[in-house]
């Protein structure tokens, strides 16, 4: 299966950067968390966001940059996402995993 | 913005990284000025205080949890099982050199574990320098809950010890590891101030080695003959540790008397040097309290026989009654008392009358 050295993500690690893959260049705290919220249909808080997206950085799956103040946001920069090749190797794995284990479990469902 | 919304802002700011603060502020700003537009601004304002509790909980939360992971567990453990096995050889060891010391509850032989618990932290930290501290804390949990329930009589300076030894040796072996020659030399400047600063102990007289083997607890079972010729049987406790400086031995035996109640006593044990004489009394306190001088300058003598003492006491004024005391040595571990009794002024002796055998306690 899995080598060693292979980033494990878990749950909301994994639903962070699928929602930070969407957004493309537009991932911060606030569209990430609406994205959540609104395809996901799971309530997240700002500071979970922020800490898995803190643990994921270091990690290596996503890196971030500091975007402009804005005054809306009383003058606070944004904090911008982005997936690394890493963090892309490491959703691919997770979905492949997922869907291999899933395989043929609708058509055994109902047979026993 | 009220004090309570300044203070938990300011703890989201020190709970993430620098920048990731001033993010997440800005985007509930951000949300609370969109929200404004649509709504009444007191519902944006509560919507802002709700989000901010959630996220700071929220990262309270995951953060502890990410700590709780960080803990090298494995080594921590690992160092507490060693430092556990480390104190029953300590106790082995000090029950042969140094029995009065071997108690579980002294504050001494926590004090004297110290140096190894400082090198048992050091080696932790090797492996990882999170662990030592770890381990220190960890251990200042379980000594304070221990002092807490525990049913055994512990004194002050072995609760303080035992808040203080085993945690602030961890932390310095860590902080050896860290900084090592800051940490050697410090502890070096300790040692050498507290031998300099501490006192010569007095010297007891040598002939006190005699009565060394009472020292520590003992568990053992008597046997007396009473004067209608019925024998009793009955268990017994002995307690022996030095007093005054270490010039006097003080024993005590506990157990049921004859008659069913309790019988204490204690006695005390040490040698004048100066007028050459022994001097040993013993003071019966329950059921009834009485002081006999065994022995002293005008009555009463003591001969050593390889390990074994033999005491006979000062004859009680104006009777022919004589009592022999026979503290036969075995081994460290064993010992048997052997009381004799003359009633015709040590011409004939009744041995046995008394006999208790002895073993120690662990």
């Amino acid at each position: 299966m899995g080598t060693r050295d292979e980033v494990l993500l878990g749950t909301l690690e994994h639903i962070v950067l699928l929602a930070v893959l969407r957004l493309g260049s537009d991932a911060y705290g606030a569209t990430i968390r609406d994205e959540i919220e609104q395809r996901g249909g799971r309530a997240m808080s700002f500071g979970a966001v922020y800490v898995t997206l803190q643990r994921m950085e270091s990690k290596g799956l996503v890196r971030s940059r500091l975007g402009e103040p804005t005054a809306e946001r009383g003058g606070r920069a944004k904090r911008f996402f982005q997936v690394t090749a890493e963090g892309r190797r490491a959703v691919r794995r997770v979905q492949e995993v997922v869907g291999a284990m899933a395989t043929g479990l609708k058509e055994s469902r109902g047979t026993t | 913005m009220r004090t309570h919304t300044i203070w938990a802002t300011r703890m989201l700011s020190c709970l993430l990284r620098d920048g990731d603060g001033t993010a997440l502020l800005g985007d509930l700003a951000e949300e609370r000025a969109r929200r404004m537009t649509r709504d009444s601004r007191a519902n944006a304002a509560r919507w802002y205080r709700r989000e901010l509790y959630r996220s700071l909980a929220a990262v309270l939360r995951l953060r502890s949890i990410e700590c709780v992971r960080a803990v090298p567990w494995g080594i921590v453990v690992a160092a507490y099982v060693v430092i556990g096995l480390y104190e029953f050889a300590a106790m082995w060891l000090l029950s042969r050199t140094w029995p009065e010391v071997a108690e579980w509850t002294s504050a001494l032989r926590l004090v004297l574990e110290f140096p190894g618990i400082i090198a048992i932290a050091y080696a932790a930290a090797t492996f990882r320098r999170s662990a030592a501290f770890i381990l220190g804390a960890l251990m200042l949990c379980v000594a304070g809950l221990l002092n807490i329930v525990t049913t055994e009589t512990i004194s002050t300076p072995y609760i303080v010890a035992s808040l203080v030894v085993g945690p602030l040796g961890a932390v310095l072996g860590g902080l050896l590891r860290r900084r090592p020659i800051i940490v050697a030399s410090a502890l070096a400047l300790l040692v050498v101030t507290g031998s300099a600063s501490a006192q010569e102990p007095f010297r007891a007289p040598q002939e006190l080695d005699a009565f060394a083997f009472l020292i520590g607890k003992w568990e053992g079972a008597g046997k007396t003959r009473l004067p209608d010729g019925k024998v009793v049987e009955y268990p017994i406790t002995w307690t022996g540790h030095y007093i005054l400086d270490g010039t006097a031995i003080a024993d005590d035996g506990r157990g049921p008397a004859p008659d069913g109640g309790l019988a204490v006593g204690i006695t005390f044990r040490q040698y004048d040097g100066i007028r050459k004489t022994w001097i040993i009394e013993f003071l019966s306190i329950v059921p009834t309290s009485q002081l006999f001088r065994q022995v002293y300058q005008g009555g009463g003598s003591i001969s050593v026989q390889g390990r074994n003492v033999i005491v006979i006491n000062a004859p009680p004024a104006g009777t022919a009654r004589r009592i022999r005391e026979n503290y036969l040595v075995s081994d460290n571990d064993n010992w048997v008392y052997r009381l004799d009794e003359s009633m015709d002024g040590g011409t004939s002796w009744n041995e046995g009358r008394t006999v208790i055998t002895l073993r120690r306690s662990k």
